[in-house]
Parts: structure tokens; C-alpha cells; sequence
């Protein structure tokens, strides 16, 4: 399962989290809850998409844990400062053009833009996983787009 | 740019992501090894109480299928299995090394254990014929269950009686 599925998952966590290092810590821990997690398999959705879920709620646990132990560090949450991004970002050559600005997203604003316009999600579902309301998933998404627009 | 415009680039570059990225690094020795130092954790003994003809009846007349998967899925699946029976195979053997001073409580318990293994193998061949059936899978678990549930059993039981 791994071999077959490791680049996707890997590119899921990669948009996720906006970060390698991140993505390859998150990607680890996927498979790591999908072993523990497998008698929960109940066949009524492909593999895949019992294993892209585990993995999208895996990587969002694992963001929060890493967001936590930042925040403790230095006592200030920078989500809602893209300058900060801008000063800290460094583009990645061998990533498609909209991979590139998605890594350069704030946080919140690329987990919504990735959940929904690259994989599907709808808001009702994201606000679910996120643990947040509708109104801020649509809200951080046109964030997203307004900030990808500008940067295009 | 206009609405329009950006509207269709971004289509454009969203149709055009790639669905695979490579990670720099290979990242199964650090899966495997969380796998392994967690699976000798074993589940809480209780009685032997499924009949193993049950069992096997039950797995070839199980019927929940996986809709039409894609080869890559099945293959998977199929490498799921065999991880499967090979972490159940090394678990059992370590906890067999682990009590392998101690006596046995019941006698009698390496004829259930050989039934178990007997179950656990037709499980398994028909698993290969149809990787897909998520019943036999789940049998297939039970039955190794079962027989890690017996080791503690004779070995390690809960409550011994005074």
C-alpha cells in the first residue's frame, strides 16, 4: 500500500502542510495510522478514499500539534501575517507554478484552498475537519484565491 | 487581471497539478520501525470461543465486496495481506520466545492453536483468490486475534483460581 500510494499521499501532505520536512514527517504518520487503523476499513468507499481521509484528518492533527509547540516557542501565531510568508518563502523549482504559490498560502487559507479546490471537499465538510463553520471556510478560500491572484 | 482570466488560469493550473510527488527521502524505515515497536502490544485475553468451522464457513460464504477496484488497489490490497500475515506470524513467535519457560495452563492448547492455524490458512488462500472480499479480511484478522488471545490464555490468563 505504501509503494502504491506513497507519492499521492506524499502530495497531499506537501500542499497541506506547505512545507517538506512537514510533509515527509506527515506522510509517515499517515501510514503509521493507516496500519492501526486498517479493521476500521469498512468497504463502503475504494481504498483510496478511506486512505485519502485518514490522511487529510492525519496531516490537519499533525499541523495543529506542530502549531502548538510554535506557538509555545514564540508565543505568536503568524497565520494571519502573509508578509511574513513572503519574507520566509522559498520557491521550490521542481513544483508546478500553482504548487509553488500554494506553499507560499497561510496556513489556514492553503488548508481550505487544498481541501476544496484541489480535492473536492465541500465547505460544510471542511469546516467538519478544520473544526471551524462554513461561513470561515469560504471566507479563508477566497483569501486564498484573492492572494493567488495577486501573485499570478 | 480580469475575473474571467483568472478564472481559467487557475482551472487551467488546477487541472494541470500534479497528482504524484515524490518525497526526497525514503520514508518507510521510519513507518516500519513505529510499526514495529508498537505491534507486540497484544489484545486482552479472553475465552477461546469461536468455532473454528464457523469461522471457515463464514469466510467462504462472506459477501461484501470491494466495488470494481483499479489493478493498483487489488495489488495493494494484496501486499496488505501478506504484510498482514507476516506482522501476525513475527508477533506470535515473540510472544512464543517470551513465555517459552513458563508452562503452559492447558494442556490441551496446541490442538486449538493448530485449528486456529488451520482456519487462519484457508482464510488466507481464499484471500489471495479474492483479495477484494473485506469479510474475509476482517475473518482473517479475528482468527489471528484469536490465536495471540489463546498464547495469553495459557500463559498470562487475567484471573487465576485460588
Amino acid at each position: 500500500m505504501y509503494e502504491t500510494y506513497k507519492k499521492r499521499i506524499f502530495a497531499l501532505c506537501l500542499r497541506l502542510t506547505g512545507n517538506m520536512a512537514m510533509a515527509e514527517e506527515a506522510t509517515q504518520e499517515v501510514f503509521i495510522q493507516v496500519w492501526r487503523k486498517i479493521d476500521s476499513f469498512n468497504g463502503k468507499s475504494s481504498l483510496y478514499t478511506w486512505l485519502h481521509r485518514v490522511a487529510s484528518n492525519t496531516t490537519i492533527s499533525y499541523i495543529r500539534k506542530q502549531k502548538n509547540w510554535l506557538n509555545r516557542v514564540i508565543s505568536k501565531d503568524d497565520d494571519d501575517d502573509p508578509q511574513r510568508y513572503e519574507e520566509t518563502w522559498v520557491p521550490d523549482p521542481d513544483l508546478s507554478l500553482l504548487d509553488r504559490l500554494i506553499m507560499r498560502l497561510p496556513q489556514r487559507a492553503r488548508l481550505v484552498f487544498v481541501l476544496h479546490a484541489v480535492e473536492g471537499y465541500r465547505h460544510e465538510d471542511i469546516a467538519k475537519q478544520l473544526k471551524t463553520s462554513t461561513g470561515t471556510s469560504k471566507a479563508q478560500f477566497h483569501r486564498a484565491r484573492n492572494l493567488i491572484r495577486g501573485w499570478l | 487581471m480580469d475575473n474571467k482570466t483568472f478564472e481559467q488560469r487557475l482551472n487551467d493550473e488546477l487541472n494541470n497539478l500534479e497528482q504524484e510527488i515524490s518525497p526526497a527521502r525514503d520514508l518507510w524505515p521510519g513507518i516500519d520501525h513505529a510499526i514495529n515497536s508498537n505491534t507486540i502490544a497484544v489484545p486482552k485475553p479472553l475465552a477461546i470461543a469461536a468455532s473454528v468451522l464457523l469461522v471457515v464457513s463464514l469466510a467462504f460464504s462472506a459477501g461484501l465486496y470491494i466495488n470494481s477496484s483499479a489493478p493498483a488497489e487489488t495489488s495493494a490490497i494484496n501486499n496488505l495481506i501478506s504484510s498482514l500475515q507476516n506482522e501476525h506470524r513475527r508477533n506470535k513467535q515473540a510472544l512464543l520466545v517470551e513465555y517459552e519457560n513458563q508452562t503452559a495452563l492447558a494442556p490441551d492448547w496446541e490442538g486449538q492453536m493448530g485449528q486456529l492455524e488451520q482456519a487462519e490458512q484457508a482464510i488466507y488462500e481464499a484471500l489471495r483468490e479474492d483479495p477484494e472480499n473485506l469479510e474475509l479480511l476482517k475473518i482473517l484478522r479475528q482468527v489471528q486475534t484469536k490465536q495471540i488471545e489463546l498464547i495469553e490464555s495459557v500463559y498470562a490468563p487475567l484471573f487465576t483460581t485460588i
